[in-house]
């Protein structure tokens, strides 16, 4: 036992959450392992300390470079406790460069050097094996100049390395989520307040903490730091010491239908029913007063779980309408068995990836016009490509389906390959920063933009569709063709134009649908046959061959069954995401025997072959 | 309707296509007096493309390297390529044809579990060598493989260690795609959280099937299961189905503090194929990092770049080095290490050369094991960065020493004896 502090303090701004304590503080602060007891020992003098320093908080003090600079010195003090408190009082100066210190004082890439503390990320070597370091001003990262205006090159055996143990590592881990509370960033702020209450808690956040959950400009973060205050005091009261205070709060968490709060509810109550029945009053109180707010939360996320899971096969169903919207134009429509439509969404994908590079985007420097932009591109290249495919080959294959699944299936993999060529397997298509994160529109349902996106881009295509259809003379024309080729012929439809367009149509749709899916999946060559082409299949069998409505209705159909089927729990058993697809295509085989044309029965050419 | 004319172009086409295909199918040159065959077992095509074909290429750099300083022995080294097509019964076939036609003194490949069982036996039968560059689930030790990546003892314990003791994790959530190696990789790691203390009701496993997309009631579901601000993922979900994963965990609200996800098949190279924004922060274990700083790392990277470039594949200098991709270069150092050991091309004398065989890696030192064909490595966590990259938040102390069978699914401490080796000699000599 190296050394050992007493201390004790007062934490007077919240009496209910804190008592007086002394807690002895062991342990050598180098040596690692140590036992269980020394490192149960430190983690409680840790979050002490927290609460020792806790009292001066000031809210969004900027201190000035001078005070986190001595700070820093005090890193390398012999003293443990005054290592402890250098941590806290960076944190607590609320200066956002103060996070990469912590962070580089954790990773031991702090070191002294001239008894001046200084950061070394990168240790260069020379040709004799001799280690250097090129060291950087610990507070602003540049590298420290020499005489000669050149970075300065330090032998390593000149540095000596600060190491903190693994308690003092999660200190500055702690301190970071304190430091956060200060930022101006909403999104930082809000992961400090999150972070602060969860269990074990800290303490030492309480008082801004409520300041939050009164003042700040965000919602959210107003009910999260709430949460994290009731969270703590949950912790820090217990039934036997102060049963009001305690139960107050796990009430109010009930109200709140707080998520965070539920598994410690749980927790409590579980330990509570291990007592006897009637052992002491308080306690049966308890136990109803969680029960109660448990069922509270339960009632809660059931109904937006339920909420939840409508959205999410409403998603799904609109990504795979949009799949099968192509494919119920080349497929339904002309009867062409196109197994190279999956491919044909791919080269949509492929041509986002090209929009994106041609415009710069990547995440450290958006340009989210892009996308804009992809979308157009993706639907002509895709048909572009789509009327080659025609032209080249189809064209000889119509009334052939046998031949035309054989030879489409053929292009499908010379297409695979060829990209594959051209860009190798990985290539990665960044979202346009209005497609990151989601809206939250009640509590606990996160709807995502990008989701959200697809689906009103299906609900346009959808209309478009329809509206080319009925209302136009291509349409016209379209219809006519495929409904009777010889009729239309006779009165003067170009068919064999018509086709050409139509295929090109539907492969343009193809395409769109490639643009959208680079939003929530992921692009790699071969992704026409591993996620599209049997789901697309599916739809539009199951829809009805040739009926825009029939692939409405199958996709949301499939993708809603799926998605409530798949979190159901029979017993101890959950279907998970392997039996939903077995079970879905099981369904999709009983239908098709007893319905064989699908929903809507086909009208078009496959009808009178 | 049908006209004869492009009909009979499209078949003459297709025909002159096929030539060109079968001319470039028989590009195997012999080997002469001073030359030596290696062959090179990597799907080049089909879904494991994305990953293997990396392999290739670097195994071909190593043998250029080799080549430009003298071959190994006085002897250039000749590759012999096949492509597998990511068909499991093609490679048997194809590591058939290297070893019995084309005669090749040792073959690097395979990725994924299946491909190297069902190459398994032919190699065990015609006692040739065979080195595995990819972490795998263990439970496995033939004496005519070398494993050069991980085992679960370098990658699976200390990675949970890690998210237990450092970030602090009680509840955990094993998710993974539905076959061999998640299943036994989930079967370790359950085993180990429970030595630990960890209850039945804090481990979650779950599985999706190949390629995926869909996670948005997964994702769901961690939410609810993170809530108390304790737990973490466990992912030992593979290829494409990352993207969408890690993109609905971010669009759902979820980041790293929340509930950290740990990777166990996403290195620099998936990265590459990735949104990145949406992992940043969340953490990967393995043994090799491209972000490790030292001059030899350094100078493997530029080198890989460079050699990319000049040969015009794909991606070019944006291509990034990774654990497997480490593995799979120094695989090719140590077999001619232990070749000039040996002073032989024989598997048998070779075999003996590799057991306990110092070397220097790109990323350090490493050590061959001095009986159960693995590798010692040492661990690294790194957490994702902006850039695609790792930054490196943990290192084991030294190296790691493999274990071939677990002892959290072994614990009496029986294991099965290896498989294969050289039948005919140790059987006459033992008798």
């Amino acid at each position: 036992m190296a050394f050992c502090v007493l201390r004790t303090s007062f934490y007077n701004s919240n009496r209910r959450d804190t008592k007086i304590l002394p807690v002895s503080y062991v342990g050598n602060p180098r040596c690692t392992p140590m036992p269980k007891v020394r490192i149960l020992f430190r983690i409680f003098a840790i979050s002490f300390s927290l609460q020792v320093l806790s009292g001066f908080f000031i809210c969004s003090a900027r201190a000035d470079d001078g005070f986190i600079r001595s700070e820093i010195h005090k890193l390398t003090s012999e003293n443990t406790a005054t290592r402890k408190d250098a941590v806290i009082a960076l944190a607590k100066t609320g200066d956002m460069r103060v996070e990469a210190i912590l962070q580089s004082y954790k990773l031991s890439e702090l070191y002294v050097w001239n008894e001046a503390v200084v950061l070394c990320k990168e240790i260069i070597e020379d040709e004799d094996f001799n280690e250097f370091c090129r060291v950087a001003d610990v507070l602003t990262g540049e590298p420290i100049l020499d005489a000669g205006g050149e970075p300065h090159e330090i032998p390593v055996e000149e540095l000596e390395e600060i190491s903190p143990s693994r308690a003092e590592r999660k200190l500055a881990n702690s301190a970071k989520f304190l430091l956060r509370l200060s930022s101006p960033d909403r999104d930082i702020r809000m992961s400090g307040a999150k972070k602060c209450g969860d269990p074990p808690g800290i303490i030492a956040s309480v008082r801004q903490l409520r300041e939050m959950s009164e003042n700040d400009p965000v919602k959210k973060i107003r009910y999260i730091a709430k949460e994290s205050l009731l969270l703590i005091r949950l912790n820090q009261t217990s039934v036997a010491s102060d049963p009001h205070a305690h139960l107050e709060v796990a009430r109010e968490l009930g109200n709140m239908k707080s998520m965070r709060g539920r598994p410690q509810l749980q927790k409590l109550f579980d330990a509570l029913m291990k007592t006897p029945n009637g052992a002491k009053p308080v306690y049966d109180d308890a136990r109803k007063t969680y029960k109660f707010s448990i069922d509270q939360i339960d009632g809660y996320q059931g109904f937006v779980g339920g909420v939840g899971n409508i959205f999410r096969g409403l998603s799904l169903g609109s990504v795979l309408i949009l799949m099968a919207l192509g494919l119920a134009i080349t497929f339904g429509l002309m009867g062409v068995i196109n197994m190279a439509h999956g491919e044909l969404m791919m080269i949509g994908a492929y041509a986002t990836f090209e929009v994106q590079r041609l415009f710069g985007h990547s995440p450290d420097n958006p340009s989210d016009l892009y996308y804009i932009a992809a979308l157009p591109a993706a639907f002509l290249t895709a048909a572009f490509v789509g009327y080659l495919i025609e032209v080249s080959v189809v064209r000889y294959l119509y009334r052939r389906p046998l031949e035309s699944l054989l030879a489409t299936w053929g292009i499908g993999l010379i297409l695979i390959q060829l990209v594959r060529i051209r860009y190798g397997d990985n290539i990665g298509v960044n979202a346009p920063t209005w497609a990151r994160g989601g809206v939250e529109i009640v509590q606990d349902l996160v709807l995502p933009y990008s989701r959200c996106f697809i689906i009103v881009l299906c609900g346009m295509c959808v209309l478009l569709i329809y509206y080319l259809m009925n209302y136009t003379k291509l349409g016209l024309r379209m219809r006519a063709t495929m409904q009777n080729r010889n009729m239309a012929r006779s009165v003067g439809v170009n068919t064999q134009r018509v086709d050409r367009y139509t295929f090109a149509f539907g492969a343009g749709i193809a395409g769109v649908a490639g643009c959208a899916w680079t939003l929530i999946g992921s692009v790699t060559p071969d992704m026409g046959q591993t996620n599209f082409i049997i789901d697309s299949f599916l739809v539009v069998v199951t829809g009805g061959v040739g009926e825009l409505i029939g692939v409405i209705c199958a996709g949301l159909g499939i993708g809603v069954l799926t998605k409530v089927v798949e979190p159901t729990q029979i017993g101890s058993f959950v279907v998970g995401a392997i039996w939903a697809k077995i079970l879905l295509l099981v369904v999709i085989v009983a239908f098709i025997q007893f319905k064989p044309a699908g929903l809507f029965a086909p009208k078009g050419r496959l009808s009178d072959i | 309707m049908f006209r004869s004319k492009p009909k009979l172009r499209s078949i003459a086409t297709i025909s002159l296509l096929l030539m060109v295909v079968g001319m470039l199918g028989v590009t195997q040159a012999n080997a002469g007096p001073h030359e030596v065959k290696i062959g090179v077992l990597h799907s080049l095509s089909g879904t494991m493309a994305i990953s293997e074909t990396s392999l290739k290429d670097v195994v071909l750099m190593a043998v250029e390297e080799i080549n430009a300083n003298g071959g190994v022995m006085g002897k250039q080294v000749k590759p012999v390529v096949v492509d597998p097509a990511s068909d499991w019964d093609l490679f048997a076939e194809k590591a058939k044809d290297l070893i019995v036609k084309e005669k090749v003194a040792v073959v690097f490949g395979c990725w994924t579990s299946v491909s190297r069982k069902s190459v398994l036996p032919v190699f065990e039968e015609n006692n040739s060598l065979l080195f595995y560059p990819v972490q795998y689930e263990g439970e496995e030790q033939s004496l005519n493989v070398f494993y050069t990546a991980a085992t679960p003892n370098q990658q699976l314990v200390p990675a949970a260690e890690y998210m237990m003791e450092e970030i602090g994790a009680k509840k955990f959530y094993l998710l993974g795609t539905d076959y061999v190696f998640p299943r036994t990789a989930n079967k370790v790691l359950k085993a180990y959280l429970k030595t630990k203390g960890v209850p039945d009701e804090n481990i979650v496993e779950e599985y999706t099937p190949f390629h995926h997309q869909d996670y948005q009631t997964i994702v769901g579901k961690i939410k609810t299961f993170a809530a108390g601000g304790d737990a973490c993922v466990l992912s030992t979900i593979n290829g494409d189905s990352n993207v969408p994963f890690y993109k609905e965990f971010a669009n759902q609200g979820l980041t790293s503090d929340d509930c950290p996800i740990m990777a166990f098949s996403v290195a620099e190279d998936e990265l590459r194929a990735m949104d990145v924004p949406p992992l940043v922060g969340h953490l990967a274990t393995w043994n090799y990092f491209q972000s490790i700083n030292t001059p030899e790392n350094k100078k493997f990277v530029k080198n890989f770049k460079a050699f990319c470039e000049q040969n015009n594949l794909p991606g070019g200098s944006d291509r990034v080095t990774d654990d497997p991709i480490e593995a799979a270069y120094f695989g090719v150092y140590v077999w001619k290490a232990a070749v000039e050991k040996a002073k032989s091309f024989d598997v048998d004398k070779v075999r003996a050369a590799v057991y306990g065989l110092e070397f220097d890696a790109p990323g350090g030192k490493k050590m061959m094991h001095a009986s159960n064909q693995h590798t010692l490595k040492p661990v690294y966590v790194g957490e994702i960065k902006k850039n695609g990259q790792f930054k490196i938040v943990y290192k084991s102390d030294g190296l790691v020493s493999p274990d071939s069978y677990s002892k959290y699914l072994h614990p009496d401490g029986n294991f099965p004896a290896p498989t294969g080796g050289p039948k005919v000699a140790v059987l006459s000599s033992e008798e």
